[in-house]
């Protein structure tokens, strides 16, 4: 039985976004016949970021086999008895210096530290049970030094999963290394003699390609799509006796000065409109990672809309979405960045079946999913509290005009974003690449 | 009821803390804050068993002002430190001379069993407390505390 070592941190059961893609390609793989080692980092680690669900562990194919590494960022040690006096005296200080320690091994702020430990797990692994595929899935970026070592050692051939991108600053748009720099050394050699590489939209993928113009054609495109288990089973009917409820479902990784519009034109809505005076605004999901959970200038700004029926109500568990999804009659998708960010929860907006309000930049990389959705109000242009407060108004006319054929064709769309359906082809070209004949490209 | 002392140089989210008090009041624990800051009516909601505010010195705020203020701030400190820490003055010691010399403080320390800084800067008087009172836990956040008491991290006492 072919064995694939999956070097994936983020694996279940952490509470990462990444955690759900990463189990579906591993199933797949284990589907295909294949043995899987998971190669991630232990439990302690992840509760300094977002913490564990061990809920997420339900579903992981009985074949796949999880490695926890004792390995967790030391920037976000709890423990002060730990922390040297140079540290507890002068945190920037010792931050700064760190940062200048992190990247001496590997050109990668936070992570570059960890090449080291992810090689000798990684061999420790193949020494155990050869493998004959290393897919390795960054961030850390560091990981790629595994699989190059692996392919280099030992010959096995290996694919990289950018569920983001490295030498493409996704937020800006701009190169956020060039190709001649340490870091530009690293990707290439690792690009150029990877079985396949794959980005989550065609916007990443077109990027790397005029990168990489020798490998071009190994490079594709592979979305992220949405878990079935999100899905609310029934949608509820608006009622406009007693409002209604607008929600915003998942972390915040965008700037919190993107809530000021929001927030104000939810108010300047409210006094505007009669429903939506009796309306509501749900933020669910994290907000702030490790010591600062909950307690972000995120969490600060939307309590000013308190009085307006604003609120933050904590995080939702995975197991708890399609529930949580189900209690609003419409989302308002908040996204940082521009064409190179599509961002997970975009899947799961449009498979709700939900009118969806958009709150970021025009030339957006969801808009190529939004776009055929039809119960859509897209970004307004300029973004400032009164085109925001016209887009809540216009969603809520869509929540309480849309026919029913209307939200039945718009769940019908979302659900084509099924994530088996977008990672299904891309896992079945490599393991049967791989199985087939063991493909290597170029020499060790 | 376990005991829980925190410490704060900059004003924290009021909600924030709430939802960690909350959440430790549920494991029978209590938190009192100590800040070196006016904490006025900002923490009503917290959720805290008790506020104290520590007197840095006249005329000095214990968070680092930006911009032209630094130099008049710095030298304040210079007369408030000991002339041990004369030689040497930093922002982190005058805190820790601060919160070291406060008599409630001290009554809270021995009662505790957790002390946690809320933001960096409170982090040096925890260490230095911590350091003299080897049978207390210290932390930075208040989760931390919560994931320990729930068994899912270790926080290490100095014994």
């Amino acid at each position: 039985m072919p064995h694939l070592i999956y070097l994936a941190v983020g694996f279940p059961p952490a509470v990462k976004s990444c955690a759900f893609r990463m189990r579906e390609t591993a199933n797949l793989v284990a589907e295909a016949g294949w043995d899987v080692t998971a190669v991630t980092i232990h439990d302690e680690g992840w509760e300094r970021e977002f913490g564990v669900d061990p809920s997420l562990l339900v579903g992981v194919h009985p074949r796949i086999r999880i490695v926890k590494l004792p390995l967790s960022r030391e920037d976000l040690e709890p423990d002060i008895r730990t922390y040297s006096e140079f540290r507890a005296q002068q945190p920037r200080k010792w931050l700064t210096e760190l940062r200048e320690r992190e990247v001496e091994s590997f050109p990668e702020i936070v992570f570059g530290s960890w090449r080291v430990a992810l090689e000798k797990a990684v061999l420790a692994v193949h020494a155990e049970r050869p493998a004959d595929l290393m897919l390795v899935s960054p961030a850390p970026n560091s990981g790629l030094a595994s699989a190059w070592r692996l392919w280099s050692e030992h010959g096995v051939p290996y694919a990289v999963d950018y569920r983001d991108a490295w030498s493409l600053n996704v937020l800006t748009g701009e190169e956020a290394f060039s190709v001649g720099s340490r870091a530009g050394e690293w990707e290439r050699r690792v690009i150029e003699h990877a079985t396949a590489v794959w980005c989550v939209n065609e916007a990443i993928a077109g990027f790397y390609r005029d990168r990489y113009l020798r490998v071009a054609d190994r490079i594709r495109t592979v979305q992220n799509g949405f878990d079935a288990l999100v899905v609310p089973t029934q949608n509820r009917r608006p009622d406009r006796e007693r409002g209604l409820t607008f929600g915003y479902v998942g972390t915040a990784n965008f700037p919190a000065d993107m809530l000021t519009p929001v927030v104000e034109g939810w108010r300047r809505a409210r006094a505007t409109d009669a429903l939506l005076e009796r309306s509501r605004l749900v933020f669910r999901g994290h907000f702030g990672a490790g010591l600062a959970r909950g307690a972000t200038r995120h969490v600060a700004m939307i309590s000013t809309g308190a009085v307006d029926g604003v609120s933050y109500d904590g995080p939702a568990a995975k197991s708890d979405l399609a529930n949580v999804y189900g209690r609003c009659d419409a989302l308002v998708l908040i996204l940082a960045g521009g064409r190179y960010v599509t961002a997970g929860k975009t899947y799961e907006y449009v498979a709700s079946g939900l009118p969806i309000m958009s709150v970021h930049a025009e030339e957006h990389g969801a808009a190529e999913i939004l776009g055929g959705y039809p119960l859509w109000v897209p970004p307004p242009a300029p973004l400032d509290a009164d085109t925001v407060a016209e887009s809540f108004r216009a969603t809520a006319r869509l929540v309480v005009e849309s026919s029913d054929d209307l939200r039945a064709r718009a769940a019908q769309y979302g659900r084509s974003y099924e994530r088996r359906a977008m990672l299904g082809p891309a896992v079945r070209s490599l393991t049967e690449a791989v199985a087939g004949e063991a493909t290597s490209v170029g020499q060790p | 009821m376990t005991a829980i002392l925190a410490f704060a140089v900059t004003p924290p989210n009021a909600k924030g803390v709430s939802d960690h008090t909350t959440e430790l009041a549920k494991a029978g624990a209590t938190v009192r804050l100590a800040c070196l800051f006016d904490p006025a009516d900002t923490l009503t909601e917290a959720g805290l068993a008790e506020v104290r505010e520590i007197d840095i010195g006249p005329g000095i705020t214990a968070e680092r002002p930006r911009g032209r203020g630094v130099k008049r701030w710095l030298n304040r400190i210079r007369r408030t430190v000991s002339a041990d820490a004369r030689a040497d003055p930093d922002p982190a010691t005058c805190r820790w001379q601060a919160v070291s010399n406060d008599r409630w403080v001290i009554d809270q320390v021995a009662r505790s069993d957790f002390l946690v800084a809320l933001d960096s800067d409170a982090v040096y008087p925890v260490w230095q407390l911590a350091r003299a009172n080897p049978g207390i836990r210290a932390s930075f956040g208040l989760y931390a505390v919560t994931a320990s008491l729930a068994g899912r991290i270790e926080l290490r006492d100095g014994r």
